[in-house]
């Protein structure tokens, strides 16, 4: 039995412990807001936050994440965080296809928690792990620093 | 039978993996899963992330010792690292990858698109692993001519005074290598060549018949061999 808190609730998986954890989250746990781009962790769709940090789930065997902490866009997106990271995203138009956008902020939170004022450069470094095919990274780029100005104290 | 062992202790997971046909050790984790990894469906997975090293210091000799749970970007942010090492970790280009990423790991998948063998066999890389004799000392080149071992990876020595130069060719930054080459001053040649393997010296490197695949055609990885040995030549020169 594999426990982990997710969205900060505890939550248990007794399937097959090498299951990659995307399949785990979108699949048993019903959060397809998490999503697979490339299957190789180069792309980013389906990062998650794992103790804090920006991992890519499609690369990790659930069972790796026994006792840790996992936040997907879901869990993010009922904080005050996760609800002005949205709208800025919105506001800025960085949304197009949309597919690359969970990735994206969860990676702007994972930026964000360990660096509330980033300049346009530690932005670009902090969603380099995320490919986006509209190619849309100047809006997202705006979209993560609106964030961390309207935002501000909340990280 | 899948299944993950989280081991506490090295002697626990060598024995594991002893007992185990097929076993990998998991730490990082961003290579046991991917495409081209060495986990097949009826493997066992041994977690060694909890008692690997993963420090980054200087030695008696000052040679730079670097734990094997090290990140890429572990590396690349230490001041210890020298701008050859540093060079190669950024041929990750993911920094959610390069912060998941072990050395160890990299080097123990014996990948033929790896990022960091070329340039660690250029320096003359040493290993520190853990087998069935206890802890071990041997280079990185036996290491390789061996195809890995079942031993774990528990440090690796690089001089930080070596001169080594490196390229990384692919399709995109994001995108499995055609080619990873370096070359040491004094050591000559070693790739990663996709669809050959890791390639140690000129002569293997020259006498190797590259495979048509979706990184390029043979024709193609022979010229940019071709290229990047003279250019790797011109700047170690220099």
């Amino acid at each position: 039995m594999i426990e982990f808190v997710l969205n900060g609730r505890q939550v248990r998986f007794s399937g097959n412990p090498l299951t990659r954890l995307i399949d785990v989250l979108r699949e048993d746990f019903g959060l397809t807001g998490t999503k697979e781009g490339c299957g190789e962790g180069e792309c980013g769709a389906c990062s998650v936050l794992r103790n804090g940090k920006l991992t890519t789930s499609c690369l990790i065997p659930v069972g790796a994440v026994c006792g840790d902490e996992i936040v997907t866009i879901e869990g993010l997106r009922e904080t005050e965080q996760g609800k002005c990271l949205i709208d800025c995203f919105a506001e800025a138009g960085a949304v197009q296809c949309g597919f690359c956008i969970p990735g994206m902020v969860m990676a702007a939170q994972a930026l964000l928690l360990c660096n509330s004022h980033p300049d346009e450069d530690d932005v670009r470094l902090a969603i380099s792990g995320n490919i986006c095919r509209c190619t849309g990274y100047d809006l997202i780029v705006d979209a993560i620093i609106m964030a961390s100005e309207k935002g501000a104290g909340l990280w | 039978m899948r299944r993950i062992i989280v081991a506490k202790t090295m002697e626990e997971a060598y024995k594991a993996r002893r007992d185990s046909a097929g076993a990998v050790y998991l730490t990082g984790g961003t290579e046991v899963l991917r495409l081209g990894g060495r986990a097949d469906a009826g493997s066992t997975i041994i977690d060694i992330s909890s008692f690997l090293p993963a420090d980054i210091s200087l030695d008696r000799d000052k040679n730079l010792v670097i734990g094997a749970a090290a990140t890429f970007q572990d590396v690349i942010d230490s001041p210890l690292t020298p701008e050859w090492l540093r060079k190669a970790c950024r041929y990750m280009a993911s920094l959610s990858l390069r912060m998941q990423a072990t050395v160890g790991g990299n080097i123990a998948s014996l990948r033929d698109d790896s990022y960091l063998i070329p340039t660690l066999l250029a320096a003359g890389a040493r290993l520190k692993t853990y087998g069935n004799r206890g802890f071990m000392e041997g280079s990185l080149q036996d290491y390789v001519s061996n195809g890995g071992s079942r031993y774990a990876i528990l440090s690796v020595t690089v001089d930080r005074d070596a001169c080594v130069a490196s390229r990384r060719i692919a399709r995109s930054s994001s995108t499995h290598s055609a080619l990873n080459i370096a070359l040491g001053r004094g050591r000559g040649f070693f790739a990663a060549l996709k669809g050959s393997g890791i390639l140690q010296g000129i002569e293997a490197i020259n006498a190797c018949e590259p495979v048509d695949d979706l990184t390029g055609s043979a024709g193609y990885k022979r010229y940019i061999i071709g290229q990047c040995a003279g250019l790797l030549s011109q700047e170690v020169e220099e």
